[in-house]
């Protein structure tokens, strides 16, 4: 069995925003086994790249430890750097210098002897495909080769694990791809554990060998790509009705149907309580203060309440088997009891639906902070112009 | 225990080859920044020609202005570490295993480098332009202002550098310019010499005025227009006072603060 190259015990963040205390980390615990890519997969600000500040000690944890390479992240910061290699999600390079310079300056700073300094410079190029760019100013880099050199910059020093924030972030689907293959092969025939953050679904099912769904700074799930996808036990099949009765009519139809899983009706944005409380009002109201009725009126002679009866459910996912054999069948319950279905979909599931399924909603965009943004901006120029 | 004992080296402990490699760095990004050193030259020489020869007593206003240039220069270095905050080199140094003492260290090196090559080459220039007057004498009085050349562009960049651990971004830079730079740049008594008045006495705690004092000694040595307020081993030693204390606080502020 393998070790584990790194150990989180309860790691906790918070950070002071003015008066409020923002929890970015939630004391998450978790281990990673030498020579594995391990993913973390969750939305921007999830506490991705906080965790991983954290491990390569660019943070101080609020409370909780890990053990990164065999070192304390809080006793021996300077062995885990040592033993680390980082590439940022945003461009770390300086570019008025070339490539060359960079990775010397940083053989320099981790202490690479200066006869092997030179030797190890041409390797990583090598590896990386950059070695006839080496004396380019790095401004004069495309995107892929900025990001190609920062991994070489990464393993300069032969660290034990390299941490990847966002990889490939920003770049294209073909640079992508040639990332990926850099960081397989650094994995595969140089045995480097690798721990990326990603919010790509399709780079954590490409990558990774274990992925960790990250939300809120809580570890959501934790396993392979295929066993992640093995709770979802089938395709997913989307069907959407007339109104709510219809569905409610057709769920009770299928109950009893073979191979169905799981049958999860989506809520329309409108918070169940806040309109059922609503609905409540409405019909004080219309009775004139008097005791509401204890049965429920034609909701389609009154206005608001065939409103309300509209942002009801009409929306149902079915996680069965073999769907696209099935749902000829589902479809014919459907026409037998004069269920209108409004439309219909399958997904083979993916990634996508395993983030839907454990955190309830698919992968949200976040605004940064105003520093971050202006960064954000810079570095694209960076990035396009130069 | 022992990580105790490691966490106290590492804090005292110093790398000078990665010193001296930050510093080379600072100073190759300067000799390519071509418009960098364009800028630097002609400032110098827009304060020689507006304040040297448009008000009396050339020599006297030379000799205050060469620190000033340095001062801008040195300010700027120091605080162009925020660029390099902004453009996200920061971070790799921030994660390389040394010490934040040698970060600083390098920094004051590199900046001290370019802030002195702008003193030499104003100095230059002025002596030139005749400035001080043509003597026999001249090129060793160059000579000899060449350690205070040093020791000033040291202070400016300590302080830029102290500056620049508070600072988060480029929106700062004209507070800083209006509430610091120009007030030392006026009460250093480069322009207006302030010695012999009850001002002079304020003016001790703006730390460029031991700086303009000092070239004051050496520049204007055998000048009948000499105006100094004390004697130059006090300059010195002040600027040393000041720049020390500079650097300590800057590298303990630095050590204390989170990377990102």
């Amino acid at each position: 069995m393998a070790t584990n190259i790194i150990e989180v015990k309860n790691l906790t963040k918070i950070f002071d925003v003015g008066t409020n205390q923002v929890e970015a980390v939630k004391g998450i615990s978790f281990s990673v086994r030498e020579g594995e890519i391990f993913g973390f997969l969750g939305p921007n600000g999830a506490g991705k790249t906080t965790t991983l500040n954290m491990l390569s000690t660019l943070l101080f944890p609020t409370s909780g430890t890990a053990k990164v390479a065999g070192y304390d992240i809080n006793n021996e910061p300077d062995m885990v750097r040592k033993n680390i290699g980082m590439v940022f999600q945003e461009m770390s390079l300086d570019i008025d210098l070339t490539g060359k310079e960079n990775l010397e300056l940083h053989a320099i700073m981790y202490g690479v002897d200066k006869k092997t300094r030179n030797q190890r410079i041409m390797e990583m190029l090598e590896i990386v495909q950059l070695t006839d760019k080496a004396n380019i100013l790095v401004k004069n880099y495309s995107g892929g080769m900025k990001r190609r050199l920062e991994i070489a910059r990464g393993l300069l020093h032969y660290p034990k694990c390299l941490f990847l924030d966002e990889p490939t972030l920003g770049l294209d689907p073909q640079t992508r791809r040639s990332i990926w293959d850099h960081i397989k092969k650094l994995n595969e025939e140089y045995g480097i554990t690798i721990i990326l953050t990603t919010h790509y679904m399709e780079e954590a099912d490409a990558l990774c060998d274990r992925i960790c769904i990250i939300d809120h700074g809580e570890i959501i799930a934790l396993d392979t790509s295929e066993n992640l996808k093995g709770h979802l036990k089938g395709d997913t099949i989307s069907l959407e009705f007339e109104n709510f009765k219809a569905l409610k009519k057709f769920e009770a139809k299928i109950k009893d149907f073979a191979g169905i899983h799981a049958i999860k009706i989506i809520t329309p944005k409108t918070n169940m309580r806040q309109m059922l409380s609503k609905m409540a009002a409405i019909r004080a109201q219309m009775s004139g203060g008097k005791k509401p009725p204890a049965i429920m009126m034609d909701p389609a002679k009154h206005d608001a309440m065939s409103k309300m009866m509209r942002s009801l459910p009409t929306k149902m996912n079915i996680i069965i088997e073999n769907g696209s054999e099935k749902v000829a069948s589902l479809i014919k319950i459907a026409n037998d009891s004069g269920i209108k279905i409004k439309s219909l979909t399958i997904k083979q599931p993916s990634l996508e639906e395993v983030f839907i399924h454990y955190t309830g909603r698919s992968i949200r965009d976040e605004n940064g902070s105003r520093g971050a943004t202006m960064r954000e901006i810079m570095q694209r120029r960076m990035r396009s112009v130069m | 225990m022992l990580c105790e004992k490691g966490d106290i080296m590492n804090k005292i402990d110093i790398n000078f080859t990665v010193s001296f490699a930050l510093a080379k760095r600072e100073f190759i990004k300067y000799l390519r920044n071509k418009s960098r050193v364009i800028t630097s030259i002609f400032q110098s020489l827009m304060f020689l020609f507006i304040f040297g020869f448009a008000i009396g007593n050339q020599a006297l206003v030379s000799a205050g202005i060469i620190p000033q240039a340095i001062l801008f220069a040195g300010i700027f270095s120091g605080v162009s570490i925020v660029m390099d905050r902004m453009l996200g080199f920061f971070k790799e140094i921030m994660v390389a295993p040394i010490s934040r003492t040698t970060i600083t260290i390098g920094r004051a090196i590199g900046g001290t480098l370019v802030a002195s090559i702008q003193g030499i080459i104003l100095i230059t220039l002025t002596s030139i332009f005749g400035a001080f007057g043509y003597e026999p004498l001249l090129f060793l009085k160059i000579l000899a202002a060449i350690p205070i050349i040093f020791l000033t562009a040291f202070l400016t960049t300590s302080l830029g550098n102290l500056i620049s651990t508070r600072m988060k971004d480029f929106h700062q830079m004209q507070f800083i310019m209006t509430f610091l730079i120009m007030p030392l740049f006026f009460t250093s008594g480069a322009i207006i010499d302030f010695v012999g008045t009850p001002f002079f006495n304020f003016t001790l705690i703006n730390p460029m005025t031991y700086c303009v004092d000092a070239m004051r000694h050496i520049m204007l040595a055998g000048n009948p227009t000499i105006s100094v307020g004390l004697p130059l081993y006090v300059d010195i030693l002040a600027i040393l006072a000041f720049s020390l204390a500079f650097i300590i606080l800057s590298a303990y502020i630095f050590r204390k603060s989170e990377s990102v």
